[in-house]
């Protein structure tokens, strides 16, 4: 998990939970949203940051789909808190 | 090259189908070809082929545009295929200023009849929308 939480701290960013893995006691993935700061990093660079962060989970058994959003566009969305999106780090 | 991460969102196969067979009744679309579990040609009758780019992102964003460019600069559109599936509003505007469509499945459905801005802007109607038209139809 450090691996994993450096790479979001890295990308200037936040991590969110949300979807079934919280209502449901044996969900078939994990839903994580990685905000990241673009005024720290570019759009590939998160994409990279996402990636390194699929690496750093592995090891969980359960598939993660990992959403990448910029701060602006969760700022700019309810995205949060439409899907009740509960925050990791 | 992209983010190999981006790999795991294709969309499901059977989505694909089902995509490819709603475009192929569509009356102005002559045929679709799948160039591979991702990439479609939508040829059109008395209109340009689109090069439609296929992705299973839930919330697609600037990051998730930026891979798929690095890893096909020539797509025309980009397609999320899942009813549940969505984008960010900068997104669509980014796609918008690179010439390129971004829509949900049921979007690209209706976008397919135009070409340029109009392509570019489509959204369906809302159901406000449908309804008027139902109505004036009947009167």
């Amino acid at each position: 998990m450090k691996n994993a939480k450096r790479v979001v701290d890295a990308a200037g960013g936040r991590l969110f939970v949300f979807g079934s893995v919280l209502t449901e006691e044996k969900p078939r993935h994990v839903d994580l949203l990685l905000v990241y700061d673009s005024s720290r990093i570019t759009a590939g660079e998160a994409c990279v940051a996402r990636s390194a962060l699929r690496t750093a989970l592995r090891k969980f058994s359960v598939p993660m789909d990992i959403c990448l959003l910029s701060a602006r566009e969760v700022e700019s969305s309810k995205f949060i808190e439409e899907e009740s999106c509960k925050p990791v780090w | 090259m992209p983010d190999s991460g981006h790999f795991e969102e294709r969309p499901r196969k059977e989505s694909v189908d089902i995509f490819v067979k709603y475009l192929k009744s569509n009356p102005v679309v002559e045929d679709v070809i799948v160039e591979s579990e991702c990439r479609l040609i939508v040829r059109r009758k008395s209109k340009a082929d689109l090069r439609v780019y296929l992705t299973n992102t839930y919330v697609l964003g600037d990051a998730d545009v930026h891979e798929i460019f690095s890893e096909d600069p020539n797509i025309d559109a980009i397609v999320t295929m899942s009813q549940w599936n969505g984008y960010s509003e900068s997104a669509k505007l980014n796609c918008k200023g690179r010439g390129v469509g971004l829509f949900k499945f049921g979007e690209f459905l209706g976008a397919v009849y135009y070409e340029g801005e109009k392509f570019l802007d489509y959204s369906p109607p809302s159901d406000e929308e449908r309804e008027a038209r139902r109505g004036r139809r009947w009167r």
